[in-house]
């Protein structure tokens, strides 16, 4: 056993935490609060320093940075509080069409996704298939040497930012042997993007599609083997993930909070034993995170299966930021119902943001349930239960 | 990074897998109760050297660090082996770093080659004679406690009796000598260390104690779920395995995910006092010392092993209820191992004072 950090490493820490402290500002978060985790200044400065590039795979043509470069990569990201949400759909879909795409579209598309040009969303989701993403119904039709999409999918985000989705579609009945996936650029007519405002404030989409008509070019993979390019979304998805330090900059707000506000007796709330407990039980919690994040990676690297440690990661770390937001906001007492952008509101809200953000955490990506499904049948060895 | 063994490691791991496997079915933890202590079993395990490894080389130890040893107390935590490994191997450390000679350390251990060291886990107020509690105390002939201002150790013959527990912990009270009552039995305790000296290799033992036993807590936890997972295959009820029903999975799934994050915490802990010792730089941005870090991985180790035992157990119906399923051995000492340090609420109070700063008196 050894988590120490090989020198290439640790100086590509030291790289981004320099990069950080000079470019994710507050000016920077507090850009994000119209609803899209996304900075387009930031995310340019990233590109040209070949950071998207880098995230690809060698194999694929990438700048291969190691998988335990791309764990720091994304936790010195998220500890510093960088709106990073879109990175992973690039990682994701470039990394899908150089494994599996056609040369068109890995000179049409790849490009302008790791120069920091284009953004890419991801369809797989509809009103009627979550979880369930193969119950998918948007249907494509071929039409000569092109295809005739229609359907409707859900939760689109940076739909509205980006220049292409990657469209999962049904082009035959049978359940998973009847997918064909695509990538759509959002300018082709005939599709329609509606926002979806969440509880956190954060701006997802709708995305309607009436009669689209793209040329077979942009299909990716074979006909009717869409679910082979899914599984292929859903490894590269795993290799870029986020979501595992939610907590921290919450915590930082929390004890920050607890350090400047009087309970009723006029002594500090960090004085408070219960409080502190919650505290140090949080920082337990970001330190477990950490050493789940850097066993994925480890495992990653050494070329091992890492589907069950991500899945325990992503489980663990939301289900946690979920607690660890209840505390602190209840912290607050009443004064944490005061919705950021209230001047009254203690910290300027931040907890409260953290707070109405946290129900999703444990939704996208997966699941709480999905992950333990995975964790119960491929670590514990019990049957298949739905 | 690499979060898995060395070819070294996995030979130490399979080696004592079998060893376990083998010398520690749980007959021989049943037979132990209620003494806590299985003789034979430590005699074997001396034979190994397992009881020295990670003492200095020039103290006739094998001079392991901490992760190798922890390889095999995990391992002795799965089987819930009936010895004193991690106590014995924390103390003798301990004596070791304040002994100037093999010989001066080996006085403490003369007796015989199965003699058993343990360290008092809480200071001693010097007003206080005893050491209450004492881990290993029913059959330690030597043990290390923090005396007032004095590091001591005390030499004397064991009760070989326990204070009759929950865990089947072989704890009692042990006397200390007072030089000011002229006709005490037993001899007057050795002085090591005193003042900051004392208090610094006090705390650096009780760190030690800690990411061990957190080790041997998560051993104890993964097979404890084992034997949840392998009843819940067994189990038929609604002419299906209860292993089937998504409510029973999760449950397990959950414990699954607390103890993987325990098992790498427990590595990290170990990593970073092997580090400390060596004085080499952690370049994983830590947020804490070693010994913070080992404290942290021992309140979370326990609680999840707990959790899991009490899962596993739970999912065993009314027999994880019965005394004759060995979950409920896990169970019991899941909490003993654990609570044999103290009150985990004072423990996160220690650690708010280190982490969050001491709450400041106006």
């Amino acid at each position: 056993m050894d988590f120490s950090l090989t020198s290439t490493e640790q100086q590509f820490r030291d790289e981004l935490r320099e990069f950080c402290s000079e470019y994710v500002t507050s000016e920077v978060k507090e850009l994000t609060r119209n609803g899209t985790l996304h900075n387009w200044e930031l995310h340019r400065k990233m590109a040209d320093r070949g950071w998207l590039w880098g995230a690809i795979p060698a194999e694929l043509g990438g700048g291969g940075r190691s998988p335990m470069e791309m764990a720091v990569f994304t936790e010195e990201l998220q500890l510093a509080g960088a709106p990073i949400d879109a990175i992973g759909n690039i990682v994701l879909v470039a990394s899908v069409i150089l494994e599996l795409g056609n040369d068109f579209l890995k000179s049409e598309v790849v490009p302008k996704l790791l120069n920091g040009e284009s953004l890419a969303s991801l369809g797989y989701s509809e009103p009627e298939a979550g979880s369930d993403v193969a119950a998918c119904r948007t249907k494509a039709e071929r039409d000569g040497d092109e295809w005739i999409i229609n359907g409707q999918k859900m939760w689109t985000t940076m739909a509205h930012e980006a220049d292409f989705v990657i469209l999962l579609t049904r082009t035959e009945a049978p359940k998973h042997r009847g997918l064909t996936m695509f990538i759509v650029p959002f300018t082709t007519p005939g599709i329609e993007i509606q926002p979806v405002w969440t509880i956190g404030t954060e701006r997802t989409n709708a995305t309607f599609y009436d009669n689209v008509r793209i040329n077979d070019r942009w299909r990716i993979g074979e006909v009717n083997k869409g679910w082979q390019v899914m599984l292929a979304c859903l490894k590269y998805e795993r290799g870029f993930a986020g979501g595992q330090y939610p907590s921290v900059p919450l915590i930082e707000a929390a004890h920050h909070h607890a350090e400047t506000h009087t309970r009723p007796d006029g002594t500090l709330l960090i004085h408070d034993s219960v409080l502190r407990e919650q505290l140090v039980r949080a920082m337990i919690d970001v330190e477990a995170c950490r050493v789940l994040a850097y066993r994925t990676a480890a495992l990653a690297a050494a070329g091992g299966q890492f589907g069950v440690e991500g899945s325990m990661t992503k489980l663990f770390s939301s289900e946690r930021y979920q607690q660890h937001c209840d505390w602190f906001l209840d912290m607050q007492g009443p004064e944490g119902l005061l919705r950021w952008g209230t001047p009254e509101a203690p910290n300027d809200g931040e907890i409260e943001e953290n707070w109405r953000h946290a129900p999703v955490t444990t939704i996208y990506g997966g699941t709480s349930e999905i992950q333990r499904n995975n964790i119960a049948e491929h670590r514990l060895g019990l049957p298949r239960a739905r | 990074m690499r979060l898995q063994f060395n070819d070294d490691e996995q030979a130490i791991h399979d080696a004592f897998a079998t060893f376990f496997a083998k010398e520690c079915p749980t007959e021989v933890v049943r037979e132990a109760a209620p003494l806590g202590f299985s003789r034979d079993l430590w005699q074997k395990l001396g034979e190994t050297g397992v009881p020295i490894m990670a003492l200095p080389e020039n103290y006739g130890g094998g001079g392991a660090n901490l992760r190798e040893l922890g390889i095999v107390v995990g391992l002795a935590g799965s089987s819930i082996a009936p010895v004193p490994l991690v106590e014995h191997a924390v103390a003798t450390r301990l004596l070791a770093r304040l002994s100037e000679t093999e010989t001066d350390l080996a006085q403490y251990l003369i007796s015989d080659e199965s003699a058993i060291a343990t360290l008092a886990l809480r200071p001693i107020s010097s007003k206080d004679s005893t050491a209450n509690l004492l881990p290993a105390g029913a059959i330690a002939n030597t043990f290390v406690a923090l005396h007032g201002n004095d590091l001591i150790a005390v030499t004397s013959p064991p009760p070989l009796i326990s204070l009759a527990n929950t865990a089947d912990l072989p704890i009692a009270n042990r006397e200390i000598a007072n030089s000011e009552i002229a006709n005490s039995e037993i001899a007057l305790p050795d002085i090591l260390a005193t003042a900051t000296e004392a208090t610094f290799h006090f705390s650096r033992a009780v760190s030690e104690w800690q990411a061990l036993t957190a080790t041997a807590i998560c051993g104890l936890g993964q097979r404890a779920l084992q034997i949840g997972v392998d009843y819940a295959l067994e189990r038929q009820q609604f002419d299906r395995p209860i292993g089937s029903f998504q409510a029973v999975q999760h449950g397990l799934a959950d414990a699954a995910t607390e103890l993987e994050a325990a098992y790498y915490l427990c590595q990290r802990a170990l990593w970073m006092l092997d580090n400390e010792a060596e004085n080499a730089p952690d370049t994983t941005a830590p947020s804490t010392t070693a010994q913070t870090f080992a404290a942290m991985a021992f309140l979370f180790t326990s609680e999840a092993a707990q959790r899991a035992t009490a899962a596993s157990l739970h999912y065993h119906g009314g027999y994880g209820y019965a005394e004759e399923y060995d979950i409920g051995l896990y169970y019991r000492r899941a909490k003993g191992w654990s609570l044999i340090y103290g009150s985990p609420a004072q423990e996160y109070q220690r650690l708010a004072d280190t982490l969050l700063g001491p709450i400041a008196v106006a």
